[in-house]
């Protein structure tokens, strides 16, 4: 939106706010958070280039469905070995697709890949890693290199923190202290962050969603919420809204002010 | 003497009425408070934020999700430019001299087949890599998106309580 203009076309902001649904939040609760909120988003493609053939003729062929599955499990270890273990980070392969038969090795197979973290410094370290790694398996198979191409590239969202205070204040008045979350840091991530780096302060403020009676019913039943992006996952809308309504407009007004 | 406590009496009524007609404003103004406002107004809102859901689009193919956001931010008022940034959506609404503040919803939806069995479940369907895949708003955004139509309802009908400029902000992806 930024390069289409829109802190040129329209009205720049003094502010900018948004909120975001919370899977595991009470509904009539919000949470506010100053800082570090949410994460760098890269995304990354891989494929695995192979030499196709015959399923029952493995020896003439490179196969690409071997050398992705090594690579999945050996992207793992870039988090767990060697990066610094106290620097949050996380890489999850989304999706891998490769083959079309039961009987037939592929020429390739494609991995789609998030990746999460909170500095720069941690970024660029995954970054190599992954490119590393996928070199080195292909090479392990005697495979040509494989395609890496990285994209998305969203910032990690850092909330405003004089705006978190003021904000807190608002939403202690609004609903009282006890109904006012302090959420940790999240490995989510939002563009909303984008904001922020063209120079306007920004929060994103976070809604409950959950009637604490069905969280206390899961929580007795030893389940987890369904999280967001989860299939199962559904708000209790009435509840979630008007606490919405009340806590989006109270912010506002106080940022009008 | 009784004169006096006649006059009195009266003047009691009077107060008494005058405060009961005071607690009866200020009740009137309690009541557009947005909390308040929005339990009046469930129905409506309620109704909004199913049909989102039933109406997933992924990432900038939210055409008929950034129509409806124009269309509802028309409807209060707000001056509205669709196809920014792709399927996005501005709406600025000014009310006199003050500061500019920019309030966001994401309005994308997500690869991911619903298994809520909620009867405004979406139902919709895309191709995919693996053949096909539901789409389903699975991050909340048909809250986010809903949540700003009804605050925007709410600072069109109360420009009497505040000044400045809204930008709202429909965001594809």
């Amino acid at each position: 939106m930024l390069d289409d203009g829109l802190f040129t076309r329209f009205p720049k902001p003094e502010y900018c706010l948004a909120l975001h649904c919370d899977s595991e939040l009470a509904t009539g609760k919000v949470g506010v958070r100053g800082g570090y909120a949410l994460a760098n988003v890269d995304s990354v493609d891989i494929t695995m280039l192979g030499k196709g053939g015959h399923g029952a003729y493995p020896h003439t062929t490179i196969d690409p469905i071997v050398m992705a599955a090594q690579l999945v499990l050996n992207l793992q270890t870039i988090v767990s070995r060697e990066i610094k273990p106290i620097e949050p980070c996380v890489i999850t392969v989304g999706s891998i697709h490769g083959g079309t038969k039961h009987n037939i090795i592929g020429n390739d197979c494609h991995l789609q890949v998030t990746v999460r973290s909170y500095t720069d410094a941690v970024r660029q370290q995954l970054h190599d890693a992954i490119v590393r790694r996928a070199k080195a398996v292909a090479a392990g198979a005697g495979a040509p290199e494989p395609k890496v191409v990285f994209s998305e590239g969203t910032p990690a969202m850092f909330n405003d923190e004089k705006l978190a205070v003021r904000l807190r204040e608002v939403f202690v008045k609004q609903f009282g202290a006890a109904n006012v979350d302090d959420p940790e840091p999240s490995m989510g991530g939002e563009d909303f962050s984008q904001y922020g780096r063209a120079g306007v302060p920004i929060l994103m403020f976070r809604l409950g969603t959950i009637e604490p009676a069905r969280l206390a019913r899961m929580k007795q039943l030893g389940q987890d919420p369904p999280s967001l992006h989860s299939p199962l996952y559904y708000p209790d809308a009435e509840p979630t809204l008007i606490t919405g309504v009340q806590a989006t407009v109270a912010a506002t007004l106080e940022l009008l002010k | 003497m009784t004169n006096y406590f006649r006059l009195c009496r009266i003047s009691q009524l009077v107060g008494g009425i005058i405060a009961i007609s005071l607690i009866g404003v200020a009740s009137d103004t309690r009541s557009e408070e947005p909390a308040a406002w929005a339990k009046a107004h469930l129905a409506e809102i309620v109704e909004l934020y199913r049909h989102f859901h039933a109406h997933p689009e992924l990432s900038f193919m939210e055409q008929e999700t950034a129509a409806r956001l124009a269309k509802e931010l028309r409807a209060i008022g707000a001056e509205v430019t669709e196809g920014v940034g792709g399927t996005g959506v501005v709406g600025v609404m000014k009310n006199g001299n003050g500061r500019t503040v920019l309030v966001r919803t994401d309005l994308d939806a997500l690869p991911v087949t619903e298994q809520t069995g909620l009867a405004y479940a979406s139902q919709v369907k895309v191709k995919a890599d693996a053949g096909e895949t539901g789409v389903m708003h699975a991050c909340g955004h048909d809250i986010h998106i809903t949540n700003l139509i009804a605050v925007g309802r709410w600072l069109a009908a109360h420009k009497d309580q505040w000044k400045g400029t809204i930008v709202f902000l429909g965001k594809p992806a």
